[in-house]
């Protein structure tokens, strides 16, 4: 029972979702792994929650190289990762990052949207998803904007959607084959938030080799570590450009302690981890 | 409001309010108690139930989004008196000790098993992480995953 009265609405269109939306203290949902939680401890007291997963056209996914991976808001995870085996084969640090989201039954039910509208500095699946370029297609009743997803937040639970608009579709461009890794620390096994995240995924390896990586649960926000990838750009990986690079990771965060961790194993393990992945993808060789 | 839920093979009408959860329904409108509630926050899984053929926690979802679903809870897998393969596995390998999460494994395992009749190890640990146990230390329950395998397979 969740402690005090809302109403609930389940449009089926997004005219009449914005129309309910714009009423005071609505709130959209999706998979409601994040709301339902908040709201059963009251950290959220919506008067109105609009449940978005009835829009059939929310539910879309599709994929070409030039347009990249369009995913609907309302697409699960399980959904996402089970009957497009594209999100594996050419998505791959994104696939790994989903799989560690939550359990089995919290995949069944999240979206890649919500865990982007949620906002949470641990979010999974945005790490790999800032290595790869995402933008976020949002909608309102006044029109659309696309932003992109390293814009997105603003702090911990904060983002830039505005009052009444919502988060239609993920667009992730394609570039080239790529290979990396999303290595997540956490207390235990599944079903618990990252003590840290790190996506490190390498476009086109065989090419040009751009190595990208991003981080979750080391900062305010998933933040990409921009200055370590300039500086690795077409340097040989040798065990003091990797050490540099690996600094530079590091100091693209700024991890606090909380109930998962402090903040000096944070601050440790952002070093640690990109090396560790560059370690076990066998482009690197040194201690890790 | 009304809502209509197909639960176990038996349509029933049902009146809700917006703050209730489909679990809350279950237990105490329906009075099926299979489903528990553990943590009510999704994380430990003991109110696993299929919902439309997919396992998902039912603390998490409003009952009034169920409208029209069909439910399937471990009192649904009796047929007839007779108990499931999946429940009989779990009681010759002793998978349980107070039984509070047992409902909840036996339909993680149930869905398992509908989709992959052949587990690895590693693929019962991904589909059973989100249903917590703390009094088997979970081998026997892998060991009933394993023999409930067994038993669909011989029964096909």
């Amino acid at each position: 029972m969740i402690p005090f009265r809302f109403s609930y609405h389940k449009p089926s269109s997004l005219s009449e979702a914005f129309e309910i939306l714009s009423e005071d203290g609505a709130v959209p949902m999706l998979g409601g792994t994040d709301l339902v939680v908040k709201m059963r401890a009251k950290r959220v007291t919506p008067k109105v929650v609009v449940d978005l997963k009835f829009i059939d056209e929310l539910h879309n996914v599709s994929f070409s190289e030039d347009e990249g991976l369009v995913i609907g808001a309302a697409v699960t995870m399980n959904e996402l990762i089970e009957d497009f085996a594209v999100v594996k084969e050419r998505f791959p640090v994104f696939y790994q990052a989903i799989k560690k989201v939550g359990a089995y039954q919290t995949r069944n039910r999240a979206t890649v949207a919500g865990n982007i509208a949620n906002s949470s500095p641990a979010a999974d699946s945005v790490p790999p998803l800032l290595t790869y370029n995402a933008k976020v297609k949002v909608v309102s009743a006044d029109g659309e904007r696309l932003v992109e997803l390293k814009d997105f937040f603003t702090g911990p639970g904060r983002n830039v959607l505005k009052p009444g608009e919502i988060i239609h579709s993920i667009i992730v461009p394609y570039e080239s084959p790529s290979i990396g890794m999303y290595y997540k620390i956490s207390r235990i096994k599944a079903v618990d938030l990252s003590t840290i995240g790190v996506a490190l995924t390498i476009i086109d390896p065989d090419g040009k080799r751009d190595i990208r990586v991003a981080l979750a649960s080391v900062a305010p926000t998933p933040v990409r570590a921009f200055k370590a990838e300039d500086y690795i750009r077409d340097k040989e990986l040798s065990a003091s450009s990797v050490e540099r690079f690996a600094e530079l990771v590091q100091e693209s965060t700024s991890p606090i302690t909380d109930a998962r961790g402090s903040k000096e194993y944070r601050w440790e393990m952002a070093k640690v981890l990109p090396k560790r992945i560059l370690r076990e993808l066998g482009l690197f060789e040194g201690v890790a | 409001m009304t809502i209509t839920l197909n639960v176990n093979g038996k349509n029933v009408q049902v009146d809700v309010q917006p703050n209730e959860t489909l679990l809350d329904v279950l237990r105490n409108k329906l009075y099926i108690t299979g489903p528990k509630e553990g943590c009510g926050n999704g994380e430990c899984g003991a109110c696993t139930i299929l919902y439309n053929g997919k396992v998902v926690n039912s603390c998490l979802v409003l009952a009034l989004e169920a409208d029209g679903a069909e439910i399937l809870t471990i009192e649904g897998l009796t047929k007839d008196g007779r108990l499931h393969p999946i429940q009989e596995a779990f009681i010759e390998e002793n998978a349980f000790q107070c039984g509070f999460c047992t409902p909840g494994f036996v339909i993680s395992t149930k869905a398992l098993l509908d989709r992959n009749p052949n587990p690895s190890n590693e693929d019962i640990i991904e589909a059973l992480a989100g249903n917590l146990c703390r009094c088997t230390g979970y081998q026997t329950i892998l060991k009933a995953v394993k023999r409930a395998a067994e038993k669909l397979g011989v029964e096909k």
